[in-house]
Protein backbone atom coordinates (compact mmCIF):
# COMPACT_ATOMS: atom_id res chain seq x y z
CA UNK A 1 0.00 0.00 0.00
CA UNK A 2 1.44 3.61 -0.94
CA UNK A 3 2.13 6.32 1.59
CA UNK A 4 -0.89 7.97 -0.21
CA UNK A 5 -3.60 5.32 0.49
CA UNK A 6 -1.95 4.72 4.16
CA UNK A 7 -2.99 8.61 4.68
CA UNK A 8 -5.90 8.65 3.35
CA UNK A 9 -7.26 5.14 5.07
CA UNK A 10 -6.65 7.44 8.38
CA UNK A 11 -7.79 10.40 7.63
CA UNK A 12 -11.36 8.52 6.55
CA UNK A 13 -11.02 6.70 10.03
CA UNK A 14 -10.42 9.63 11.89
CA UNK A 15 -12.83 12.03 10.07
CA UNK A 16 -15.73 9.71 11.28
CA UNK A 17 -14.79 9.22 14.68
CA UNK A 18 -16.98 11.80 16.28
CA UNK A 19 -20.24 11.14 13.89
CA UNK A 20 -22.72 8.81 15.21
CA UNK A 21 -26.29 8.38 14.69
CA UNK A 22 -29.18 10.07 17.25
CA UNK A 23 -30.39 6.90 19.41
CA UNK A 24 -33.87 7.69 18.48
CA UNK A 25 -33.07 7.41 14.42
CA UNK A 26 -34.68 4.09 14.67
CA UNK A 27 -37.86 5.38 16.08
CA UNK A 28 -38.03 7.63 13.70
CA UNK A 29 -37.30 5.39 10.79
CA UNK A 30 -40.07 3.09 11.47
CA UNK A 31 -42.48 5.85 11.49
CA UNK A 32 -41.25 7.30 8.38
CA UNK A 33 -40.98 3.83 6.75
CA UNK A 34 -44.43 2.97 7.78
CA UNK A 35 -46.32 6.48 6.51
CA UNK A 36 -43.98 5.97 3.16
CA UNK A 37 -45.70 2.87 3.18
CA UNK A 38 -49.53 4.04 3.87
CA UNK A 39 -49.21 7.08 1.84
CA UNK A 40 -47.81 4.37 -1.43
CA UNK A 41 -51.02 2.62 -0.84
CA UNK A 42 -53.12 5.76 -1.28
CA UNK A 43 -51.62 7.64 -3.64
CA UNK A 44 -48.72 5.47 -5.72
CA UNK A 45 -45.14 6.23 -6.12
CA UNK A 46 -45.47 10.19 -5.93
CA UNK A 47 -45.97 10.52 -2.29
CA UNK A 48 -43.43 8.22 -1.52
CA UNK A 49 -40.26 10.62 -3.25
CA UNK A 50 -42.80 13.54 -1.87
CA UNK A 51 -41.93 11.59 1.93
CA UNK A 52 -38.30 11.21 1.16
CA UNK A 53 -37.83 14.98 0.57
CA UNK A 54 -38.75 15.74 3.58
CA UNK A 55 -35.57 15.49 5.71
CA UNK A 56 -35.54 15.26 9.61
CA UNK A 57 -31.72 15.53 10.94
CA UNK A 58 -30.38 12.47 11.94
CA UNK A 59 -27.42 14.10 12.82
CA UNK A 60 -26.86 13.63 16.72
CA UNK A 61 -23.98 16.16 17.33
CA UNK A 62 -20.34 16.46 17.03
CA UNK A 63 -18.92 16.09 19.94
CA UNK A 64 -16.63 18.85 20.95
CA UNK A 65 -15.84 18.20 24.26
CA UNK A 66 -11.94 17.72 24.41
CA UNK A 67 -12.18 14.52 26.52
CA UNK A 68 -12.88 12.61 23.57
CA UNK A 69 -9.91 13.02 21.62
CA UNK A 70 -7.07 11.91 23.58
CA UNK A 71 -3.22 11.33 22.99
CA UNK A 72 -2.94 8.16 21.15
CA UNK A 73 0.13 7.63 23.72
CA UNK A 74 -0.05 5.65 27.26
CA UNK A 75 -0.41 8.07 29.63
CA UNK A 76 1.82 6.91 32.10
CA UNK A 77 1.36 10.31 34.44
CA UNK A 78 -1.45 11.54 36.61
CA UNK A 79 -4.39 11.30 34.12
CA UNK A 80 -7.31 11.53 36.31
CA UNK A 81 -10.34 11.39 33.08
CA UNK A 82 -8.75 9.32 30.30
CA UNK A 83 -12.41 8.28 29.50
CA UNK A 84 -15.23 10.44 30.76
CA UNK A 85 -18.16 8.54 30.33
CA UNK A 86 -20.64 11.18 29.61
CA UNK A 87 -22.85 9.10 27.24
CA UNK A 88 -24.96 5.85 27.68
CA UNK A 89 -23.28 5.58 31.36
CA UNK A 90 -25.59 3.96 33.97
CA UNK A 91 -24.22 2.60 36.41
CA UNK A 92 -20.69 0.93 35.99
CA UNK A 93 -20.16 -2.74 36.87
CA UNK A 94 -19.53 -3.84 40.24
CA UNK A 95 -15.41 -4.53 40.91
CA UNK A 96 -14.67 -8.36 40.59
CA UNK A 97 -12.11 -11.03 39.91
CA UNK A 98 -14.45 -13.66 37.66
CA UNK A 99 -13.79 -13.84 34.06
CA UNK A 100 -16.02 -11.45 31.68
CA UNK A 101 -17.48 -12.74 28.36
CA UNK A 102 -19.79 -10.99 26.41
CA UNK A 103 -20.63 -11.95 23.02
CA UNK A 104 -21.73 -9.35 19.80
CA UNK A 105 -21.65 -10.47 16.51
CA UNK A 106 -20.23 -7.75 14.51
CA UNK A 107 -20.12 -6.83 10.78
CA UNK A 108 -18.17 -5.45 9.27
CA UNK A 109 -15.46 -6.71 11.36
CA UNK A 110 -14.24 -3.80 13.80
CA UNK A 111 -10.98 -2.47 14.21
CA UNK A 112 -8.94 -2.08 16.95
CA UNK A 113 -6.74 0.91 16.74
CA UNK A 114 -5.06 1.19 20.22
CA UNK A 115 -4.40 0.73 23.64
CA UNK A 116 -4.32 3.51 26.47
CA UNK A 117 -3.45 3.38 30.17
CA UNK A 118 -3.73 6.07 33.00
CA UNK A 119 -3.82 5.81 37.23
CA UNK A 120 -7.13 6.59 38.92
CA UNK A 121 -7.78 7.56 42.39
CA UNK A 122 -8.46 3.44 43.11
CA UNK A 123 -7.85 1.89 39.98
CA UNK A 124 -5.51 1.90 36.93
CA UNK A 125 -7.49 2.04 33.61
CA UNK A 126 -6.96 0.59 29.96
CA UNK A 127 -8.90 1.64 27.05
CA UNK A 128 -9.05 -0.32 24.00
CA UNK A 129 -10.13 2.21 20.91
CA UNK A 130 -11.65 0.45 18.45
CA UNK A 131 -13.32 1.50 15.19
CA UNK A 132 -16.88 0.19 14.47
CA UNK A 133 -18.93 -1.43 16.85
CA UNK A 134 -17.39 -2.41 20.18
CA UNK A 135 -17.12 -6.51 19.29
CA UNK A 136 -17.01 -9.79 21.91
CA UNK A 137 -14.71 -9.88 24.33
CA UNK A 138 -13.51 -12.50 27.10
CA UNK A 139 -11.86 -10.99 30.16
CA UNK A 140 -10.09 -13.54 32.25
CA UNK A 141 -7.24 -14.23 34.12
CA UNK A 142 -4.61 -16.94 32.57
CA UNK A 143 -1.63 -18.82 33.85
CA UNK A 144 0.16 -17.80 31.00
CA UNK A 145 -0.35 -15.19 28.31
CA UNK A 146 -0.49 -17.31 24.92
CA UNK A 147 -2.03 -16.40 21.38
CA UNK A 148 -3.02 -18.19 18.47
CA UNK A 149 1.08 -18.77 17.88
CA UNK A 150 1.36 -21.28 20.80
CA UNK A 151 4.10 -19.16 22.36
CA UNK A 152 3.75 -17.92 25.40
CA UNK A 153 4.62 -14.01 25.87
CA UNK A 154 6.63 -13.16 28.68
CA UNK A 155 5.03 -9.73 30.62
CA UNK A 156 6.38 -8.15 34.39
CA UNK A 157 3.70 -8.98 36.91
CA UNK A 158 2.62 -11.92 38.78
CA UNK A 159 -0.96 -12.04 37.53
CA UNK A 160 -1.28 -11.72 34.00
CA UNK A 161 -5.07 -10.84 32.27
CA UNK A 162 -5.72 -11.81 28.87
CA UNK A 163 -8.32 -9.56 27.13
CA UNK A 164 -9.88 -10.82 23.97
CA UNK A 165 -12.15 -9.75 21.79
CA UNK A 166 -13.68 -11.22 18.85
CA UNK A 167 -14.57 -10.47 16.12
CA UNK A 168 -12.23 -8.41 16.04
CA UNK A 169 -8.79 -7.03 14.02
CA UNK A 170 -5.99 -4.74 14.36
CA UNK A 171 -4.96 -4.47 10.88
CA UNK A 172 -6.66 -3.80 7.52
CA UNK A 173 -7.52 -6.32 4.90
CA UNK A 174 -4.61 -5.34 2.98
CA UNK A 175 -2.17 -6.19 6.25
CA UNK A 176 -1.52 -2.78 7.19
CA UNK A 177 -1.48 -2.65 11.32
CA UNK A 178 -3.35 -0.50 12.48
CA UNK A 179 -2.27 0.12 16.19
CA UNK A 180 0.71 2.98 16.40
CA UNK A 181 3.94 2.81 18.24
CA UNK A 182 5.13 -0.47 19.99
CA UNK A 183 2.34 -3.22 20.81
CA UNK A 184 4.56 -4.25 24.02
CA UNK A 185 4.61 -1.48 26.50
CA UNK A 186 5.41 -1.25 30.52
CA UNK A 187 4.24 1.29 32.78
CA UNK A 188 4.92 2.53 36.29
CA UNK A 189 1.05 2.19 37.32
CA UNK A 190 -0.40 1.26 40.77
CA UNK A 191 -1.49 -2.75 39.12
CA UNK A 192 -0.85 -2.46 35.87
CA UNK A 193 3.02 -3.45 35.00
CA UNK A 194 2.57 -4.25 31.32
CA UNK A 195 0.92 -4.55 28.23
CA UNK A 196 1.22 -6.57 24.98
CA UNK A 197 -0.57 -7.44 21.91
CA UNK A 198 -0.72 -11.17 21.96
CA UNK A 199 -2.67 -11.79 19.06
CA UNK A 200 -4.18 -10.35 15.97
CA UNK A 201 -5.05 -13.96 13.99
CA UNK A 202 -8.49 -15.04 12.14
CA UNK A 203 -10.64 -11.90 13.70
CA UNK A 204 -9.65 -12.67 17.00
CA UNK A 205 -6.90 -9.91 18.85
CA UNK A 206 -5.71 -10.49 22.30
CA UNK A 207 -4.42 -7.93 24.43
CA UNK A 208 -2.07 -9.17 27.56
CA UNK A 209 -1.96 -7.35 31.02
CA UNK A 210 0.78 -7.98 33.41
CA UNK A 211 -0.36 -6.87 36.84
CA UNK A 212 1.07 -6.91 40.22
CA UNK A 213 -1.35 -8.55 41.93
CA UNK A 214 -4.48 -10.42 41.15
CA UNK A 215 -6.84 -7.89 41.79
CA UNK A 216 -10.68 -6.97 41.29
CA UNK A 217 -11.50 -5.92 37.84
CA UNK A 218 -14.80 -4.26 36.07
CA UNK A 219 -14.92 -3.82 32.13
CA UNK A 220 -17.56 -2.11 30.01
CA UNK A 221 -17.95 -0.58 26.83
CA UNK A 222 -18.20 3.28 25.54
CA UNK A 223 -19.81 4.26 22.19
CA UNK A 224 -19.04 7.30 20.07
CA UNK A 225 -16.30 6.49 19.62
CA UNK A 226 -16.18 2.86 20.45
CA UNK A 227 -14.36 1.43 23.51
CA UNK A 228 -13.95 -1.24 25.84
CA UNK A 229 -12.37 -0.08 29.21
CA UNK A 230 -11.07 -2.58 31.79
CA UNK A 231 -10.38 -1.14 35.32
CA UNK A 232 -8.23 -2.93 37.82
CA UNK A 233 -8.22 -1.98 41.37
CA UNK A 234 -5.33 -0.90 43.30
CA UNK B 1 -42.46 -13.87 16.41
CA UNK B 2 -41.26 -10.23 16.34
CA UNK B 3 -42.48 -7.71 13.91
CA UNK B 4 -41.14 -6.42 11.16
CA UNK B 5 -40.21 -3.30 12.43
CA UNK B 6 -38.35 -4.34 15.50
CA UNK B 7 -36.11 -6.17 13.30
CA UNK B 8 -35.97 -2.89 11.50
CA UNK B 9 -35.64 -1.07 14.54
CA UNK B 10 -32.46 -3.23 15.58
CA UNK B 11 -30.77 -3.01 12.41
CA UNK B 12 -31.03 0.96 12.36
CA UNK B 13 -30.34 0.84 15.68
CA UNK B 14 -27.25 -1.63 15.56
CA UNK B 15 -26.04 -0.20 12.36
CA UNK B 16 -27.38 3.84 11.85
CA UNK B 17 -23.39 5.25 13.42
CA UNK B 18 -21.75 2.70 10.75
CA UNK B 19 -23.91 3.72 7.79
CA UNK B 20 -24.67 7.59 8.49
CA UNK B 21 -20.32 7.45 9.05
CA UNK B 22 -19.98 6.09 5.22
CA UNK B 23 -23.05 8.77 4.51
CA UNK B 24 -21.03 11.35 5.63
CA UNK B 25 -17.93 10.77 3.20
CA UNK B 26 -20.28 9.96 0.16
CA UNK B 27 -22.01 13.39 1.10
CA UNK B 28 -20.15 16.92 0.54
CA UNK B 29 -21.90 17.79 4.11
CA UNK B 30 -23.37 16.83 6.89
CA UNK B 31 -26.98 17.93 5.74
CA UNK B 32 -26.53 15.72 3.01
CA UNK B 33 -25.52 13.04 4.74
CA UNK B 34 -28.88 13.11 7.06
CA UNK B 35 -30.42 13.14 3.74
CA UNK B 36 -28.81 10.34 1.81
CA UNK B 37 -29.24 7.94 5.13
CA UNK B 38 -32.44 8.76 5.75
CA UNK B 39 -33.41 8.03 1.70
CA UNK B 40 -31.47 5.22 2.04
CA UNK B 41 -32.52 3.40 5.24
CA UNK B 42 -36.73 4.17 3.52
CA UNK B 43 -36.30 2.61 0.69
CA UNK B 44 -34.38 -0.42 3.22
CA UNK B 45 -37.96 -0.42 5.39
CA UNK B 46 -40.05 -0.89 2.52
CA UNK B 47 -37.32 -3.98 1.41
CA UNK B 48 -37.71 -5.44 4.36
CA UNK B 49 -39.58 -8.63 3.68
CA UNK B 50 -37.53 -9.64 1.07
CA UNK B 51 -34.14 -8.81 2.92
CA UNK B 52 -34.60 -9.93 6.41
CA UNK B 53 -31.58 -11.18 7.23
CA UNK B 54 -29.34 -7.98 8.86
CA UNK B 55 -26.34 -8.58 6.32
CA UNK B 56 -28.16 -8.28 3.49
CA UNK B 57 -30.08 -5.74 4.69
CA UNK B 58 -27.00 -3.80 5.62
CA UNK B 59 -25.51 -4.55 2.14
CA UNK B 60 -28.83 -3.36 0.26
CA UNK B 61 -28.54 -0.12 2.56
CA UNK B 62 -24.91 0.69 1.56
CA UNK B 63 -25.69 -0.45 -2.19
CA UNK B 64 -28.52 2.68 -2.20
CA UNK B 65 -26.39 4.79 -0.10
CA UNK B 66 -23.84 4.92 -3.12
CA UNK B 67 -25.70 4.98 -6.10
CA UNK B 68 -27.96 7.77 -4.53
CA UNK B 69 -24.59 10.06 -3.44
CA UNK B 70 -23.50 9.14 -7.45
CA UNK B 71 -27.18 10.50 -8.97
CA UNK B 72 -27.72 13.12 -6.77
CA UNK B 73 -24.80 15.05 -7.79
CA UNK B 74 -25.68 14.29 -11.43
CA UNK B 75 -28.95 16.38 -10.55
CA UNK B 76 -27.29 19.29 -9.92
CA UNK B 77 -29.66 20.32 -7.82
CA UNK B 78 -27.77 19.50 -4.60
CA UNK B 79 -24.55 21.83 -5.77
CA UNK B 80 -26.69 25.19 -5.63
CA UNK B 81 -26.55 25.40 -1.88
CA UNK B 82 -23.22 25.08 -0.20
CA UNK B 83 -23.30 25.82 3.14
CA UNK B 84 -20.42 27.10 4.87
CA UNK B 85 -18.37 24.49 6.78
CA UNK B 86 -17.72 24.98 10.79
CA UNK B 87 -14.95 22.80 11.68
CA UNK B 88 -15.78 20.78 14.37
CA UNK B 89 -13.52 21.77 17.80
CA UNK B 90 -11.26 18.87 17.87
CA UNK B 91 -9.36 19.13 21.52
CA UNK B 92 -6.04 21.11 22.21
CA UNK B 93 -3.84 17.35 22.38
CA UNK B 94 -4.69 17.00 18.66
CA UNK B 95 -1.32 17.19 16.76
CA UNK B 96 -1.65 20.13 14.26
CA UNK B 97 -0.22 17.91 11.30
CA UNK B 98 -2.40 15.83 11.68
CA UNK B 99 -5.52 17.58 11.38
CA UNK B 100 -4.20 20.25 8.64
CA UNK B 101 -3.11 16.69 6.54
CA UNK B 102 -6.65 15.18 7.43
CA UNK B 103 -8.78 18.68 6.35
CA UNK B 104 -6.94 18.67 3.06
CA UNK B 105 -7.39 15.10 2.26
CA UNK B 106 -11.22 15.32 3.00
CA UNK B 107 -11.29 18.54 1.20
CA UNK B 108 -9.68 16.91 -2.35
CA UNK B 109 -11.77 14.15 -1.46
CA UNK B 110 -14.86 16.42 -1.89
CA UNK B 111 -13.59 17.68 -4.77
CA UNK B 112 -13.44 14.58 -7.09
CA UNK B 113 -16.41 12.90 -8.83
CA UNK B 114 -18.72 11.06 -6.86
CA UNK B 115 -18.14 7.96 -8.72
CA UNK B 116 -14.17 8.00 -7.50
CA UNK B 117 -15.30 8.84 -4.50
CA UNK B 118 -17.50 5.97 -3.99
CA UNK B 119 -14.53 3.81 -4.84
CA UNK B 120 -11.98 5.43 -2.52
CA UNK B 121 -14.32 5.34 0.28
CA UNK B 122 -15.49 2.00 -0.19
CA UNK B 123 -12.02 0.57 -0.80
CA UNK B 124 -9.82 2.66 1.94
CA UNK B 125 -13.09 3.36 4.82
CA UNK B 126 -15.02 -0.01 4.38
CA UNK B 127 -11.95 -2.28 3.20
CA UNK B 128 -14.01 -3.62 1.15
CA UNK B 129 -12.51 -5.77 -2.30
CA UNK B 130 -12.75 -4.86 -5.80
CA UNK B 131 -15.48 -7.40 -6.54
CA UNK B 132 -17.83 -6.48 -3.56
CA UNK B 133 -16.90 -2.69 -4.28
CA UNK B 134 -17.98 -3.71 -7.85
CA UNK B 135 -21.06 -5.49 -7.10
CA UNK B 136 -22.35 -2.46 -4.91
CA UNK B 137 -21.94 0.14 -7.17
CA UNK B 138 -22.77 -1.90 -10.29
CA UNK B 139 -19.34 -1.27 -12.39
CA UNK B 140 -16.97 -4.05 -13.66
CA UNK B 141 -13.94 -4.77 -11.69
CA UNK B 142 -11.84 -2.98 -14.70
CA UNK B 143 -14.44 0.07 -13.75
CA UNK B 144 -13.53 0.04 -9.70
CA UNK B 145 -9.72 -0.05 -10.77
CA UNK B 146 -9.64 2.30 -12.79
CA UNK B 147 -12.06 4.67 -10.57
CA UNK B 148 -9.69 4.19 -7.64
CA UNK B 149 -6.43 4.60 -9.44
CA UNK B 150 -7.45 7.54 -11.29
CA UNK B 151 -8.94 8.74 -7.97
CA UNK B 152 -5.99 8.39 -6.23
CA UNK B 153 -3.82 10.30 -9.07
CA UNK B 154 -6.51 12.71 -8.55
CA UNK B 155 -5.73 13.18 -5.04
CA UNK B 156 -2.16 13.18 -5.75
CA UNK B 157 -2.39 16.58 -7.69
CA UNK B 158 -4.82 18.30 -5.32
CA UNK B 159 -2.53 17.72 -2.51
CA UNK B 160 0.04 18.86 -4.71
CA UNK B 161 1.74 16.09 -5.05
CA UNK B 162 2.03 15.36 -8.53
CA UNK B 163 4.23 12.76 -9.95
CA UNK B 164 7.10 15.61 -11.21
CA UNK B 165 10.29 14.77 -8.93
CA UNK B 166 9.60 17.57 -6.50
CA UNK B 167 7.08 16.01 -4.71
CA UNK B 168 7.01 18.44 -2.27
CA UNK B 169 4.66 16.95 1.21
CA UNK B 170 4.12 20.47 2.84
CA UNK B 171 1.50 18.57 5.08
CA UNK B 172 3.46 16.34 6.71
CA UNK B 173 6.11 19.15 7.67
CA UNK B 174 3.52 20.93 9.54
Amino acid sequence: MSDLEGRLTSALHDETTTISARPSLADEMVRRGAGVRRRRRVAGGAACLAMLAVSVPVWRSIDTSASRIEPAGPSTGTSPNAVTPTRSSPALPAFAAATVDVVHQRRPTPHVVGLRTGRHGSYDRVVIDLTGAVPGYHVAYVKSLVGSSGKAVALPGTAFMLVRLTPADAHTRSGRPLIQGPTTQTYELATLRASALVEDFEGSVSFGLGLSGRVQFRVFELIGPSRLVIDLRH
Amino acid sequence: MRSHDAEYADFVRARGTALLRTAYLLASNPAQAEDLLQISLTKTYLAWTRLRDPTAAEAYTRRVLANASISWWRQKLNRLERPADVLPDLGVEHPAGALAERAAMMDALRRLPPQQRAVLVLRYYEDRSEAEIAATLGLSNGSVKSHASRGLARLRVLLGEGGDLSTTRSQESG
